[in-house]
């Protein structure tokens, strides 16, 4: 017996607290919740609110610690501390813009705040690991709670609808996913990231791998929705509730970006210019559809959704151009991206009334003259989400574009700029649909409390950072160095 | 002992099959039966690689893919009953109210 555990090391298990303690708040919540009667359910959202609190302070406190254990497939780095203190300050909002929309929607119940936060240990695990089969574990972890929570309304039957679509897609595109892992397998035998690049620097570049990096990028792909494998997002977005919207458009989507990147700069490092090619395509194809099919659309959610898939193309430009500033703005981009997006769904909560879902864009007819405040914030988050600039929006793509400048992509950088300026219009439709035509009489206004609370965080957020965007890009910063520093 | 491009050609033709499946099909339980044939290809496929490469982790990779599948299969089929009561159908091309 002793000589069997001779040569194993020992695990460093505080790498892991963050993720036990999610955990833990996950199963408290599924343990406390039969307890509490029926009036009272926002007590689950109140424990998944200071849990989120409590877990950023622990998360805080990792900034800086460099941990490599479990057999090199977990790694705490500032990268994925960042994210993961990401993940828990949009995760907050969520839960912030929730708490009222639950009970709005008759379901508040307590398993939503336990998905969620179940789907946040597996995005925590998805950022924080070295091996490809962890990623998938992470991956899977993530997705199984975000197909329950996208068909939370059950007896709705769009939100089943969606719940249905999403979990086809996912499904299928994981079985993909892992074919990749399976050829990386047999390429190189093994699927730690460090094996994988130590054996292509020492045997060369193997023909499998090409075919392996696609199937990867496809499986990672449907979560951050980019062109192949879109057709989901906007179904989904619009049937899900609004809340779970929220948070499937900017969370899942971050960590899935942030897997993917770092797959491609530890794992495939020597095929770079490969895989550059291969995100050059697909992110141009997602920047151009993204944008030019919201043009069209005359359902806010819709619209938001597709404008979700173009920022996923200028997100994919951050990876692509492989430098430190890329990392560092890309980063940036995910705050950015969860003030000003998580805002624009907040208002269609803050529209949520009696029979109006507040996803129309004739909802947002008149509302300057209805609610004039709520009409400047709305306004502020699409100035962010279009790249106007005393906003993080801008400020996120100034960036990202500058990062691929760096790297030479002159012509994806004419795409970027172009559709940016396209992106222009079916924002401004929402702003004039407020600003110039008459408000429709019908159901008043709800304006609940925490979702105005959320809102304006946000916009202050978003407008605060966009002015001294310094303490972001510190972290930021420090995130790079991760893979460039040294 | 089998050569291990047979393995990787079977688990390749059962993949293709199962991708078919669930691209063809209109009705969900095939669909699902589809990926599952994909999930089960690339064990397939681990489990080959793993014998000719003489490593052990090609063989426990499975048992973790056989678990997500079971939790995968589970919420699938809750998803397939919450939609089934509301639309007394489980044809695919039935779930059209979300749609541009």
């Amino acid at each position: 017996m002793s000589n069997f555990l001779a040569g194993i090391q020992f695990p460093d298990i505080t790498a892991i607290i963050p993720e036990v303690i999610a955990l833990i708040i996950g199963c408290l919540i599924l343990l406390i919740d039969p307890f509490i009667p029926k009036q009272k359910k926002r007590l689950n959202g109140y424990i998944a609110l200071f849990g989120f609190v409590v877990l950023f302070f622990v998360t805080l406190s990792y900034l800086g610690k460099s941990i490599v254990t479990f057999f090199d497939m977990f790694s705490v780095d500032n990268f994925s501390t960042s994210m993961k203190l990401f993940f828990f300050v949009a995760n907050f909002v969520v839960v912030l813009i929730s708490l009222r929309y639950l009970e709005m929607e008759d379901s508040n119940l307590g398993e939503y705040y336990a998905l969620l936060m179940f789907a946040t240990v597996g995005m925590m695990v998805m950022v924080s690991s070295k091996d490809l089969i962890m990623f998938y574990i992470g991956l899977e972890t993530m997705a199984i709670p975000l197909y329950v929570l996208a068909g939370f309304i059950r007896m709705n039957e769009r939100s089943a609808e969606s719940a249905l679509k999403y979990l086809l897609m996912g499904v299928f595109v994981s079985g993909i996913f892992l074919y990749g892992i399976a050829l990386t397998y047999g390429a190189t035998g093994s699927t730690k990231l460090v094996d994988i690049v130590r054996f292509t620097y020492i045997n060369g570049v193997n023909p499998i791998l090409f075919v392996a990096i696609i199937l990867i990028a496809c499986g990672l792909g449907l979560e951050i929705a980019m062109v192949p494998f879109h057709f989901w997002a906007p179904d989904v977005y619009e049937g899900a509730p609004t809340s779970v919207t929220a948070f499937i458009s900017v969370v899942p989507k971050v960590a899935a970006i942030a897997a993917l990147l770092r797959v491609y700069f530890e794992g495939f490092t020597f095929f770079a210019p490969y895989w550059q090619t291969v995100l050059w395509l697909l992110s141009a194809l997602t920047m151009i559809i993204g944008n030019v099919t919201a043009v069209v659309q005359d359902n806010v959610k819709r619209m938001l959704a597709y404008s979700s898939v173009a920022h996923a193309g200028y997100m994919l430009m951050g990876i692509l151009s492989f430098n430190e500033l890329g990392v560092s703005s890309l980063v940036y981009y995910f705050f950015a991206y969860s003030f000003m997006n998580i805002g624009a769904f907040a208002l269609v909560i803050y529209l949520r009334r009696k029979n109006i879902v507040g996803d129309r864009l004739e909802d947002f007819r008149g509302l300057a003259q209805k609610d004039p405040i709520a009409a400047l914030v709305m306004v502020v988050f699409l100035l962010s989400l279009a790249g106007v600039p005393p906003t993080v929006g801008f400020v996120g793509k100034f960036l990202i574009f500058s990062a691929a400048l760096k790297a030479g992509f002159y012509w994806l950088l004419v795409i970027a700029v172009v559709t940016s300026v396209i992106s222009l219009y079916y924002y401004f439709k929402i702003a004039r649909s407020m600003y110039l035509e008459e408000p429709v009489a019908d159901e008043p206004l709800l304006q609940p409390l925490s979702v105005k609370i959320a809102i304006f965080l946000l916009a202050i957020l978003t407008v605060v950072f966009g002015v001294y965007p310094t303490p972001i890009m510190n972290l930021a910063d420090l995130s790079a160095k991760v893979f460039f520093g040294y | 002992m089998i050569p291990v491009n047979v393995i990787f050609l079977y688990s390749l033709i059962i993949f293709c099959i199962g991708l078919w499946g669930a691209l063809s099909r209109r009705n969900v339980f095939i669909v699902l039966m589809g990926i599952e044939l994909m999930l089960n290809a690339v064990n397939i496929a681990f489990v080959g690689f793993a014998s000719s490469l003489g490593n052990i982790a090609g063989q426990i990779i499975p048992i973790f893919v056989i678990t997500v599948a079971a939790g995968e299969a589970a919420v699938g089929l809750a998803i397939v009953v919450a939609i089934f009561r509301n639309r007394l159908s489980i044809n695919i091309d039935s779930f059209n109210i979300l749609k541009w």
